[in-house]
């Protein structure tokens, strides 16, 4: 049972970062149509950012000397000791943490975005931004001064770490709890800012600012023609879905404690293409499913590796863990080949105006046929409109 | 007196040169072949079916594997070791082909589903290797070919091994080899008109599937013997292949994609770049060696943004190919 509570703990907390990282990519990819190969760029510089963040900070608020945030010996136990002994300075360097991560993000993603722009054909901005996440990886590991190099930066507590030790000087101890009660709060933090995310991006989705994105990714000449700034979405959307990979990676660093770049490798952003693509690219609502399948398929390679390895001492646990990896590959090409747009296809956008445009179609401005008249619109849409005469009537509205 | 100047000379020489300078262009030779005959197979995919095949570096970690285990059976055969690998990738790239590319190629689909499916094919490889090596007894993540490296000549008190002579000898041979086959033979040529336009070359009688499945045989085993050769040159592990990945696409990139003489010259430049030149830099400025890279990353960058044709002068093609695939681009604005 307590083992349970964990495991669904853990498990949130990853669904929590992988909804936020799949839902920036699918702003970016499935309604802007930029297509970012180097998401874990953005997931890395916010995980390090924070990192480095609360490895200066957490001294500097306790008045004490920061000295060389790498030492395992003098400053890794100082950390440890001011994390989980006072919530007046872990919350807030935490809190730091996460606003820097974000901006740090929003700024690389203003950066990536110039070649964006610039570049002539689509498919060299995919190359350009994998590029730009291997590269990153490079310097975090040759550069000990930026985040101790190839050992990575350690010791980042969870922010409610003192709850357990507030428990434990108590009569409730900690271990009579039985369960990691800071996981548990911070799983919940996680979820709540994936919910967060889930509504930005809806927001945004059901907008005519989201109307402008699908015309964009459609046909940018058709949106330029029509007096749209399409560099300008372009550039925007890209700071708007880096801003939340910088955030998800800021979460990311607080749960796992340490930075290092091992974690944001490209297999990272392959298995976010695969949550959006098999929920349904353009949909937040599919990407939410997709992000719990594939979350689910990797904890529960890890859960039973580590259950099989537990009862067969010769089992290798990497194996099953690889495994999983040629599942998604498998999974991907698959959804490739046989349902490209995913398990819940793109919809259309929901605004008000959509509605009023249609009721004034038919001659109908009466509110309380409105669900009525929304079934007839699925009809006239699953029909199929020429995708140019669509576009246009996006751009136009 | 001729001996005396002789001396005088080679003073001179050890004066002005430091000392890792000829033995890192040496090196810097060595990868460039390797990098060459790694990516020629790229540019041909490229060429031909315009696909940016990012399962191309995965030939390289297959190929030396089997490097690994043909060797066990017949060691410092280099013959039989190099042919096994190139069969072995080339029915690889063929089935890959068949199984995944075509039938994505015949539904349509935009080019970035096929990125994403050869990203997928890439994993896929990459994994199925981890998981077999990793599932012996002995475990096989960390190889090492059995081949036996001796030094062949000393130039300038530099020792050459025969792996470094091997690389060169086989990267002139290959493209001395395809230049005769895409330029002499009736199959090189036909080659050729599709990757200039594919429907023209049909209606003209070419039968483009079997010039396409030698296509990728010709690019799977090059992948496989470059395999080989960087697996001599370093220990085999699952990741060879990606960790090459990038360089790979430097060159090819540099050499505008689709041109051969391009790549043979943007070969030699990351080989150059990725040894002679950061050890010019770290003997001068104490850049790291980590940093290495970096420069072909960089490279791939400005040559995309600066001019995307690359640096061989006669490589249009790379951007026809481009505005076909697309269709409808910023720049090309959706005429073809």
């Amino acid at each position: 049972m307590v083992d349970l509570i964990d495991l669904v703990a853990t498990f949130a907390t990853f669904y929590g970062i992988y909804a936020i990282l799949a839902i920036s990519l699918n702003l970016e990819y499935g309604y802007a149509g930029q297509p970012n190969f180097g998401q874990v760029l953005f997931y890395g510089i916010g995980a390090f950012v924070a990192a480095i963040a609360a490895a200066n900070l957490l001294p500097l608020f306790a008045r004490l000397p920061i000295g060389n945030i790498c030492n395992v010996h003098t400053s890794f136990p100082v950390r440890l000791a001011i994390g989980s002994n006072d919530p007046g300075i872990a919350i807030p360097v935490w809190i730091i943490g996460l606003v820097l991560a974000m901006i740090a993000g929003g700024i690389l993603g203003l950066f990536l975005s110039y070649p964006a722009i610039r570049v002539k054909e689509e498919w060299y901005l995919s190359m350009i931004l994998l590029v730009a996440a291997e590269a990153f990886v490079t310097i975090f590991q040759n550069t000990p001064q930026l985040a101790c190099g190839i050992f990575g930066l350690d010791g980042i507590q969870n922010p409610f770490y003192w709850v357990s030790n507030t428990y434990s000087n108590s009569s409730f101890a900690s271990t009579e709890l039985g369960f990691d009660l800071p996981g548990i709060i911070y799983a919940a933090i996680i979820m709540a800012f994936a919910g967060i995310c889930y509504l930005v991006a809806q927001k945004l989705a059901n907008s005519p600012y989201g109307r402008l994105l699908k015309s964009v990714r459609d046909d940018k000449v058709a949106a330029e023609s029509l007096g749209k700034d399409v560099a300008k979405v372009r550039r925007q959307i890209m700071i708007i879905g880096s801003i939340m990979a910088g955030l998800a990676g800021g979460l990311y660093v607080f749960y796992i404690g340490v930075a290092v770049t091992d974690d944001y490798v490209p297999a990272v952003t392959f298995t976010i293409w695969v949550m959006m693509i098999l929920g349904g690219y353009a949909n937040n609502k599919g990407v939410l499913a997709g992000a719990a399948a594939l979350t689910l398929l990797q904890r529960g390679s890890v859960e039973v590796s580590l259950i099989l390895q537990a009862s067969f001492p010769g089992f290798s646990s990497n194996v099953l863990i690889y495994l999983e990896y040629v599942a998604e590959a498998v999974i991907l090409i698959l959804l490739l080949m046989y349902r490209p747009k995913g398990l819940i296809p793109e919809t259309r956008i929901e605004t008000k105006a959509y509605q009023l445009f249609d009721f004034r179609k038919r001659d109908t401005p009466d509110p309380s046929s409105k669900q009525e008249t929304q079934e007839t619109t699925d009809v006239s849409d699953s029909k199929g409109k020429s995708a140019s005469s669509n576009i246009d009537e996006n751009v136009a509205r | 007196m001729v001996k005396s100047m002789t001396i005088q000379a080679m003073v001179v020489f050890d004066n002005l040169v430091p000392y890792w300078v000829v033995p890192s262009i040496i090196i810097s030779l060595a990868q460039g072949s390797i990098y060459v005959v790694a990516s020629i197979g790229l540019t041909l995919t490229l060429a031909v079916v315009k696909l940016p095949n990012f399962a191309h570096a995965e030939f390289l970690t297959v190929g030396a594997y089997v490097g690994v285990i043909v060797s066990r059976f017949f060691p410092n055969n280099l013959l039989i070791i190099g042919s096994c690998a190139f069969l072995v990738c080339s029915v690889a790239a063929i089935a890959i082909h068949h199984i995944v590319y075509q039938p994505l190629m015949n539904r349509k689909v935009s080019i970035y589903f096929l990125v994403l499916a050869s990203f997928a094919v890439a994993q896929f490889i990459r994994y199925v290797v981890y998981a077999w090596a990793s599932s012996g007894s002995a475990t096989l993540l960390v190889a090492n070919q059995d081949i036996r490296i001796y030094t062949v000549i000393t130039v300038f008190q530099v020792e050459i091994s025969n792996i470094y002579v091997l690389a060169i000898i086989l990267a002139i041979a290959v493209s001395v080899l395809l230049a005769i086959f895409l330029n002499l033979t009736h199959l090189g040529k036909s080659m050729r008109a599709i990757a200039n336009n594919a429907d023209l070359a049909r209606i003209s009688g070419i039968n483009v599937s079997f010039a396409v499945n030698i296509m990728w045989i010709i690019a799977g085993g090059l992948g496989g013997l470059g395999g080989v050769v960087l697996g001599t040159y370093t220990s085999v592990t699952p990741v060879l292949g990606f960790d090459a990945l990038l360089d790979i696409f430097a060159v090819v990139i540099i050499a505008g994609l689709t041109s051969f003489v391009g790549t043979i010259i943007g070969g030699y430049i990351v080989g150059f770049s990725t040894n002679t030149i950061i050890e010019a830099l770290n003997y001068y400025f104490g850049v790291p060696f980590g940093y290495a890279p970096l420069l072909p990353f960089a490279m791939i960058v400005v040559v995309l943004m600066v001019r995307p044709t690359g640096l061989a002068p006669n490589s249009q093609t790379g951007i026809a190919w481009l505005r076909r695939a697309f269709g409808k681009g910023v720049s090309s604005g959706g005429t073809n």
